[in-house]
């Protein structure tokens, strides 16, 4: 038996028929690119219907499709759903939940079982098409009143309905929602709502060729199309287990965490607290740091945890899709500003300059932390150096130097730099590195516990992370289905010398921390041909074989 | 009674006494006439500026600024009397041979190991990030020695160092050769206040000198790999650079990515962006760059895209096309060459003036060129766009006329690379290659 032997590609051979499906059909023409430079060439992918595609290769992804109406934007959906899902293009139709101010939590929700009420005294829950659908679409979400925002809020958040004493669980969805802010009846969508959606695009106007063919399209109110059915719930849902898999190259995970940061920063307040929003004008003046390339003075809001992990979900999507083996920097550079403009809150006297263009500003400012981190790269990578106990001293003069022009140096980086020039930390790295170089593991586990003890928090959390980027280099992947998993459950648990019970309740993700060693365990679904991934971080084969054969070798190992 | 006029090392002596002797007007007017003769970078010239300030006025210092400026501008230097009355002789003289096109590589070398020895300045060459050309790695090698001299007597971060040496670097913009150049600059990608705008400003100031902008080039690309490769000092400005270059993203990305392999290609990633934002220069500088073998052939290719054709001449056009049949053959195996080739015949179809175009395409010489380009580069995309250039600026009744028969070599490319060339080509176009 050959288990997922190429399943992957497939699958990414049958989005590309998808987008090319679309295409071919002439649903949304858009000939817009989005222009990806990736260490393997430069690959272009349409730009709206590229990143409407990207939303469903995410798990549970919420997706905001931001203009005007009349451009298409949910055929585009409703289409790509019958590609991708092979539902019926009726039941999609059915389950659009299409918004205005008078829509209340019955009708988005879902309403009592009159009949079982009033024989029974039962309060049952019917839920509404909307909320029990995988393929979910709002349409024209600005004009949701707050109430029902905040319905759409749990869904989004939690993946959680309640109603009376009923709660509907969604585990596995894919949303979209349109917006048209000019429309009259417009609610303003609030800061936390806007937060969760992980990405969005604006949808512009097709180009003039684009309109020229349009024109000559037959009605597609008299005439339906038929939209053939690619790929299948169960497949698209395999593919986020391979998403979710995908490792991110060490240079893209510091940037995202860098985009984060630099955002969020201020020399003179903290704009968690909000003071910023008020008075960020008044603030920046006289400020250090405001006439350098910073970009601090353009937002007032930081940036949240979520959009770091949708940066880092959306990026590995669109690896994936592009057939790379990791995320790489160029690939996080070009989602970005589609994942983070959306969520913050820019300073006006900036954006005025953009045309009040929020999409063109955070892409400025996307570019202006990537000439920052390039700048700052080395020094990183010093730190990085130094935690790993190789101290240069010509490097560290560097890291104290650069606190009076950059932030993330003066506050997250040289503050901590002593605390790894002190003895013991340097020696209990070293010790660590040449037990590494040799493979001893039980020596590398004596080190990990001495070290509980001998240094503080902050040195043995940075010690830890230093063994794990180690393994993170030796990453071997273990592909298998869910059937073979839970028929050997027992087994791999004696094995792994862990409860592994969790993962029969999927999706989950399951972080096996061994002492010298790590695995993860992908589990989306619990098809019994669903594919479970195994990370396993290690420096010595045998777990390997151990996971293999308490598999019955029904396993890919790469 | 009258006093015989002592000499300049006799005055700056006495001077009090002198003012006593024959009051301060006639005492300050000698200052400055004496000191307005010494010697350029004599020592004493910031003794005199000592003295006119404590004793005499602002008026006599502007004097002795007017007459040391006149003689400044005489000696060619690039130097400002502001400069030297603000940070001394000493640096203003080591800062008038960096920049002084005249003062030769191996005298500044000769003073650099001076100030070396003098300074404490350790720095040995090999140990520096090598360029493969051993001209420029001196160049790179005295501009270490330069910019830390600087950095060590506290010059960059001394407030009016950058303007005032900008404004210098202004002054011999149009004349400063490539070595100079990598020299005279590498200090200002260490200044801490150096702004997006300043860089701007210093590659307008040698916007219009091809060598300037290349050893801008080489001196910043050396700055990011021996950062990035963690074998400099200090930190560049890596960050107003870039946005003083208008990078996007993806460009950054390569610029980061040949800097931290060290590849001496970023040279030309960040020449061909400053050719095409900031160049004004003619184009034959850019010409003669490439043929002087600065750059080598695919660089240059990529240089002549990013190159503006506006003020293109005829001898311009020419001298692009013949280099681009001498390295056919050599780059014809190479990926994006065709492609490369023709958009830079679309972009002199588009930039060039059309009367240019058309009186080359008149010249005979003209002609064998393109002729001599189809049978060197035989390529369906290469000779679509010499069709549209030809169909559209070759005027019908001044073809040259056909003196012999159809080339055969021609003939034979034309047909192996495009079998319905008769019906494919413009009429002009088939006419102008001598065909039937």
């Amino acid at each position: 038996m050959v288990y997922m032997l190429g399943e992957e590609d497939l699958l990414r051979k049958k989005l590309f028929l998808a987008l090319e499906a679309l295409d071919r059909e002439k649903i949304f023409l858009h000939t817009k690119f989005l222009e990806i430079e990736a260490p393997n060439g430069v690959f272009r992918i349409p730009l709206v219907a590229g990143f409407v595609l990207l939303n469903a290769l995410v798990g549970n992804g919420a997706m905001l499709l931001w203009g005007g109406y009349g451009y298409g934007k949910t055929m585009l959906i409703k289409y790509l759903g019958r590609l991708l899902t092979s539902t019926p293009l009726e039941e999609i139709e059915a389950s659009i939940l299409r918004a205005n101010p008078q829509l209340i939590e019955e009708k988005i929700v879902g309403r009592l079982h009159l009949g079982r009420l009033i024989k029974e005294g039962e309060e049952e829950v019917v839920w509404r098409r909307f909320i029990k659908s995988f393929w979910k679409i709002i349409d024209e979400i600005n004009r949701l009143s707050p109430s029902a925002q905040d319905v759409i809020l749990s869904l989004l958040g939690e993946g959680i309905v309640k109603y009376f004493d009923s709660v509907f669980v969604s585990r596995k969805y894919v949303l979209y929602a349109t917006l048209n802010p000019r429309d009259v009846g417009t609610f303003p969508l609030s800061m936390p709502l806007l937060d969760r959606f992980g990405i969005a695009v604006v949808v512009k106007s097709p180009l003039l060729d684009d309109m020229n063919e349009i024109v000559l399209l037959p009605d597609d109110k008299v005439l339906k199309k038929s939209i053939p059915a690619v790929l299948s719930i169960d497949e698209l849902v395999n593919v986020w287990a391979y998403v979710e898999a995908m490792p991110i190259e060490p240079v893209a995970q510091m940037f995202i965490s860098v985009l984060a940061k630099e955002i969020s920063l201020c020399d003179r307040v903290d704009k968690e607290t909000g003071i910023f929003v008020e008075v960020g004008p008044k603030i920046c003046t006289g400020c250090p740091f405001e006439n350098l390339d910073t970009v601090c003075k353009y937002v007032y809001t930081p940036l949240s945890v979520r959009a770091q992990k949708d940066l880092a979900k959306y990026s590995k999507a669109l690896a994936w899709l592009l057939g790379l083996k990791s995320v790489p920097l160029s690939v996080v550079v070009t989602i970005a500003p589609y994942v983070i403009w959306h969520r913050l809150r820019f300073s006006d006297k900036y954006l005025e300059e953009f045309g009040f263009d929020r999409f063109r500003f955070a892409k400025h400012i996307v570019e202006s932390v990537l000439r920052t981190f390039l700048q700052r790269l080395p020094l990183l990578q010093a730190y990085e150096d130094l935690k790993a106990g190789n101290v240069d001293p010509r490097m560290i003069n560097m890291i104290k130097n650069a606190r009076n022009d950059d932030l993330i140096i003066r506050y997250e980086v040289a503050p901590l730099v002593d605390l790894f020039l002190e003895d013991a930390y340097i020696r209990l790295v070293g010790e660590l590195k040449s037990s590494i170089e040799s493979q001893k593991r039980t020596e590398i586990e004596e080190i990990l516990e001495k070290a509980k003890s001998e240094l503080n928090p902050i040195q043995y959390s940075a010690l830890i992370r230093f063994y794990v980027s180690k393994l993170r280099r030796n990453r071997r992947k273990i592909v298998t289905r869910f059937g073979v998993w839970r028929q050997h459950l027992d087994d791999l648990s004696k094995v792994l010398n862990a409860d592994l019970s969790g993962t029969l309740n999927p999706p989950t993700t399951t972080r096996i921390d061994r002492k010298s060693e790590i695995l993860e365990v992908i589990v989306i679904d619990d098809r019994d041909n669903a594919p479970v991934i195994i990370n396993v971080y290690t420096l010595w084969d045998d777990i390997i074989d151990k996971i293999t054969n308490a598999l019955g070798g029904q396993c890919q190992v790469s | 009674m009258s006093y015989e006029m002592p000499d300049l090392d006799a005055l700056i002596k006495n001077f009090e006494e002198y003012i006593a002797k024959v009051g301060k007007r006639k005492a300050c007017r000698q200052l400055v006439e004496l000191g307005g003769v010494s010697e350029l970078f004599d020592e004493k010239i910031e003794r005199v500026f000592e003295l006119l300030s404590e004793f005499c006025g602002g008026l006599y210092v502007a004097k002795f600024k007017q007459t040391l400026r006149a003689r400044l501008l005489a000696y060619g230097s690039p130097i400002t009397p502001e400069f030297i009355s603000t940070f001394g002789i000493t640096i203003s003289q080591v800062i008038s041979n960096v920049l002084d096109p005249n003062v030769s590589l191996t005298t500044l070398k000769r003073d650099f190991d001076k100030i070396a020895e003098r300074h404490k300045i350790n720095i040995r060459k090999e140990a520096l990030v090598g360029l493969s050309s051993p001209t420029l790695s001196d160049a790179i090698f005295l501009s270490e020695v330069f910019w830390h001299f600087l950095n060590k007597i506290g010059m960059l971060d001394h407030p009016e160092f950058l303007p005032m040496y900008s404004s210098c670097l202004k002054r011999i913009g149009d004349k400063i050769t490539v070595e100079k150049t990598i020299i005279s600059v590498r200090p200002l990608f260490y200044v801490k206040s150096v702004s997006v705008n300043f860089f701007e400003d210093v590659l307008r100031s040698l916007s219009n000198n091809f060598d300037g902008l290349l050893g801008f080039s080489i001196s910043a690309a050396y700055s990011m790999i021996s950062y990035m490769l963690q074998k400099g000092s200090a930190i560049p400005s890596i960050s107003s650079l870039l946005a003083a270059l208008a990078m996007d993203s993806s460009e950054m990305l390569a610029v980061y990515e040949r800097a931290f392999l060290g590849d001496e290609s970023l040279v030309y990633l960040i020449l061909n962006k400053i050719v095409s934002t900031y160049y004004r220069g003619p184009i034959f500088k850019v010409i003669d760059g490439i043929l002087s073998g600065k750059l080598r052939a695919q660089n240059a290719i990529e240089l002549l895209l990013h190159t503006p054709y506006t003020t293109a001449s005829i001898q311009n056009i020419r001298q692009t096309l013949e280099f681009i049949v001498r390295v056919s053959e050599k780059l014809l195996s190479e990926k994006g060459f065709e492609r490369q080739v023709f958009n830079l015949i679309t972009k002199i179809a588009f930039e060039a003036r059309p009367a240019i175009i058309r009186r080359f395409l008149e010249t005979d010489e003209g002609r064998v060129l393109l002729i001599e380009l189809i049978k060197k580069l035989p390529s369906r995309l290469v000779l679509v766009a010499l069709n549209r250039l030809i169909s559209t600026y070759a005027p019908m009744d001044r073809i040259p006329g056909r003196r012999s028969g159809e080339d055969p070599e021609l003939l034979e490319t034309l047909n192996s690379i495009m079998p319905n060339w008769r019906y494919a080509l413009d009429i002009k176009t088939v006419k102008y290659l001598n065909l039937k």
